[in-house]
This record gives C-alpha cells, structure tokens and sequence, in this order.
C-alpha cells in the first residue's frame, strides 16, 4: 500500500514537472514573439509620425502637434478612430474575399520580420535560408491585393487590385536578383561579412548597382511614390481600398507601413552593415572589438545602430515620396522589365565574373 | 513539417500575427454603430450610378505579367542553389 501511494506520488510529481516544461518551453517562444510584435507596432507608430512631420517639414507647414508632446500619438489616434468607423460591405460583393484580402496583406508582410537579424545572434527565427523565406513570403501579398479588388463590387477596385498586383510582382523579380547577387559573394553570414573593414566594407560599395535597383524595387514593392498608382487618388480613386471602411482600411494603412519598415530593415542589414558599428578601424583599433557584440550591452548597442540605420533609409524613402512627381503605370512596369531586370542579370552576371577572377 | 524544430516559432509566430486582424475584426465588431441605408451599399463610382457590371474585361496583359512573372520566379529558384555553391563548383578550367 506504502509503494503504491509512493509510486503515485513519484508519478504525480513527473507529471508536474513535464507539464512544467511544456509551460516553459511555450512561454521561452511566446515571449520573443511578443516582444517583437510590440517593437514593430511601435516602429510602425514612429514611422507615421516621421511621415506626417518629415512631410510638414517639406511643405514648410507645422505637422501634427495635438495629440500627445509633438504629436507622437497622432498614429494612435487615428488607428483608434479607425476602429470606431462603420464598416460597410459592399452589398453583391464577396464578403469572404473581401475580409481576407487585407488580413493575408498584413499577415503575410508580418511574417517576415521573423528572419531579420536585429544585433548578433538576436533573430525570431535563425532559418539557414533566411533571406529566401522573405523572398517566398512576400509573394504571397499580391494575392491579398487581388482578393481585395475583385471582393469589392466595383469595376475601379478590381482594377486597381489587377494594377496592384502587376506592380508588386513585376518588381520581385529584380529584387530577387538583387539578394541573389549578395548571397553569391557571402560565404559567412551576410552582416558578418560586411564587417571586416568598418564603413568601406559595406555591400553598399561593394554592390553599388545592385543596391540602386534593390532600392528602387523595394520602394515600388511597398507601393510608395513615385510607384503610388495603386493608392493615386487622381486615377482610380482609391485603387483597390476604395471600397474599404473602419479597421479593414486601417489594416492596409498598416501593411503599407510594415512593408516600408520590412524593406529598410532589409536594406540595413543586407547593404549597410547590420548591426556593426562601421567606423573605420584605421582611426580607434579598441573600436574594432565592439564587433564582437556580445553581452547585453553590446546586444542593445547593435539594436540601436540597426535601428539608426534602418530610419536613415526610411527618412530618404519618405523625403522621395514628397519630391518626385508620380509614373505612369506603363511606364512603371516598363521600367520593372525592360530596365530593371535586365540590370540586375548584368549585375549578377558582373558579381560572378569578379568572384571567379578573384578566386 | 513537424520535424524541422527551428520552425517551431515560425509557426507560432504565424498563428500570433494571424490573431491579430482577427482581433482588430473583433474590437470593431463590437464597438462599431451599425446604421444600414440603401446609399451605403452601392458601389462608388465617383458620385455617379454605377453604370453596368463590376466583372468588366481586364486587358490581357495583366495575364501576361502573371505569366512571365512565373517563368522568372522558377528561374530565380534554380538560380539560388548554383549561387549558394558558387565558391565551390568555381569555372571548369581552373
């Protein structure tokens, strides 16, 4: 009887101590989604604050300055009027496809900021084909462009939806390439390789026609000006999102966001260095230690030159944005297949030469 | 597809941010004023009625890109493991 009851007890504790595990092991993967989730929300506040401020200070007008210090939470505030807007389903239109479509565009643009590295060793997910998933993943939001126009009873949706996903996909092909031709030449990792010689040692020089089209290709990506068709409010009214109201519309509002950080995330840590800290070590030889990035101090330091990085080519991408006029959307797509893509097989072509004359 | 563990968070990263439209549905479902009118339902074509069908001809072109688009993406997907072994397959004279 004594065993017995001892032989449940030592049972009964190895459960708890499994059960205990399991709980471990999912909070150990919750809380790093979490906390990623929230770093993106925030970034994605800042980069529309930046917006409306940078775009004040090229209008020579005052941007937002009522709600919060300086206008801070004047994305907060218009993410929360979104949510208390009607939402109005277009009446004969797809209801499924028409509630889908802006979730896949948001989901899909999210999922890939698993595979970006912030500072060393601090990934979501530290895939061996990393930079491939962002390629394959992001593929996938033109299907959201389209079930959004065809799911709008409305002949300027649907070919908005129709122009919107010729764009999108027409332009990753060149950007394909462009990645293609950095992992060509990177044996190790892609940020680590461009450590070596500090500031002139980024893919930028490296690569320069190559980081031209990826700009280029991930500024029409994100459907920013001057590749603003889709969303011109001159030609078919609002593309595909004319017919969206409340939180639906305001979930587009956010992928196009996302996607711009996404895309100069991407350029930070494929072109400019990462998260190194790119001085150049001929001047301070101790510097050149702060490469190793380890610890906590040296982690939140590689955070903070990837983050500074990252705004850098946001503040250029949101200044073009109120400078160049529109293209056309036969110009635009010439311009992805008969210029760009062209470009960026020369480029690969010219990567592979060097690579073999080196070797 | 349960054998890779390092797509573990992959996954659950998936089923986190595909909760998150789901609660923006829900908040909106709830605090939202619904009030129906025949004028709301229409579709808009620049404060006009809106003049035939919504299923209109689409120029062909737009299939065309699709098509082209996959042509290159499979090309680009042989492209990628010659790139990844370039260093080591190298040029067959040297």
């Amino acid at each position: 009887m004594i065993i017995y009851t001892t032989e449940v007890q030592d049972i009964n504790s190895f459960y708890r101590l499994e059960s205990l595990k399991e709980v471990y092991g999912i909070i150990w993967m919750l809380v790093p989604i979490l906390t990623l989730v929230l770093g993106i929300t925030i970034g994605v506040l800042v980069i529309v604050w930046l917006e409306r401020e940078i775009s004040a200070g090229i209008q020579q007008r005052i941007g937002p300055e009522y709600a919060g210090p300086l206008g801070i939470l004047q994305a907060l505030a218009d993410g929360t009027k979104l949510l208390f807007k009607e939402n109005i389903l277009p009446s004969r239109g797809n209801t499924r496809l028409f509630s889908i479509g802006p979730s896949i565009a948001v989901i899909s643009i999210l999922l890939n900021f698993a595979v970006i590295p912030f500072s060393s060793r601090l990934i979501l997910a530290d895939l061996n084909i990393g930079i491939f998933l962002w390629i394959a993943i992001s593929s996938i939001a033109p299907v959201g462009l389209l079930m959004s126009g065809y799911g709008s009873n409305n002949k300027y949706s649907f070919l908005g939806g129709l122009r919107a996903a010729a764009q999108s996909i027409s332009y990753e092909i060149p950007l394909t390439l462009c990645v293609l031709s950095i992992s060509l030449r990177a044996i190790l990792d892609i940020v680590e390789a461009q450590s070596k010689y500090g500031f002139w040692g980024w893919n930028l020089w490296r690569q320069p026609i190559g980081f031209i089209v990826f700009l280029i290709s991930s500024l029409a990506e994100c459907e920013r000006l001057p590749f603003d068709l889709p969303e011109a409010e001159e030609e078919l009214v609002a593309g595909y999102q004319t017919e969206y109201s409340g939180i639906k519309f305001g979930l587009f509002y956010v992928a196009s966001y996302l996607n711009l950080l996404l895309s100069s995330l991407f350029v930070t840590v494929l072109y400019l260095g990462g998260w190194n800290i790119s001085i150049p070590y001929i001047f301070v030889p101790e510097l050149f230690e702060i490469n190793k990035m380890n610890g906590i101090f040296g982690t939140t330091i590689g955070i903070f030159i990837t983050l500074t990085k990252t705004y850098l080519f946001l503040f250029i991408s949101i200044a073009t944005r109120w400078t160049l006029p529109r293209l056309r959307m036969d110009q635009l797509l010439n311009l992805g297949w008969k210029f760009l893509l062209p470009i960026s097989l020369g480029n690969l072509l010219l990567t592979t030469s060097f690579q073999l004359l080196s070797l | 597809m349960f054998l890779l563990y390092e797509y573990d968070i992959f996954w659950a990263f998936l089923i986190i941010s595909s909760a998150i439209p789901i609660l923006a549905f829900l908040i909106s479902g709830v605090l939202v004023p619904i009030r129906k009118g025949p004028e709301k339902l229409s579709s808009y074509e620049s404060g006009i009625e809106p003049m035939g069908d919504a299923w209109l001809q689409f120029r062909i072109r737009y299939y065309m890109f699709a098509l082209v688009f996959v042509v290159f993406d499979v090309e680009t997907v042989f492209l990628y493991p010659w790139a990844m072994s370039f260093d080591v397959l190298g040029y067959p004279y040297s």
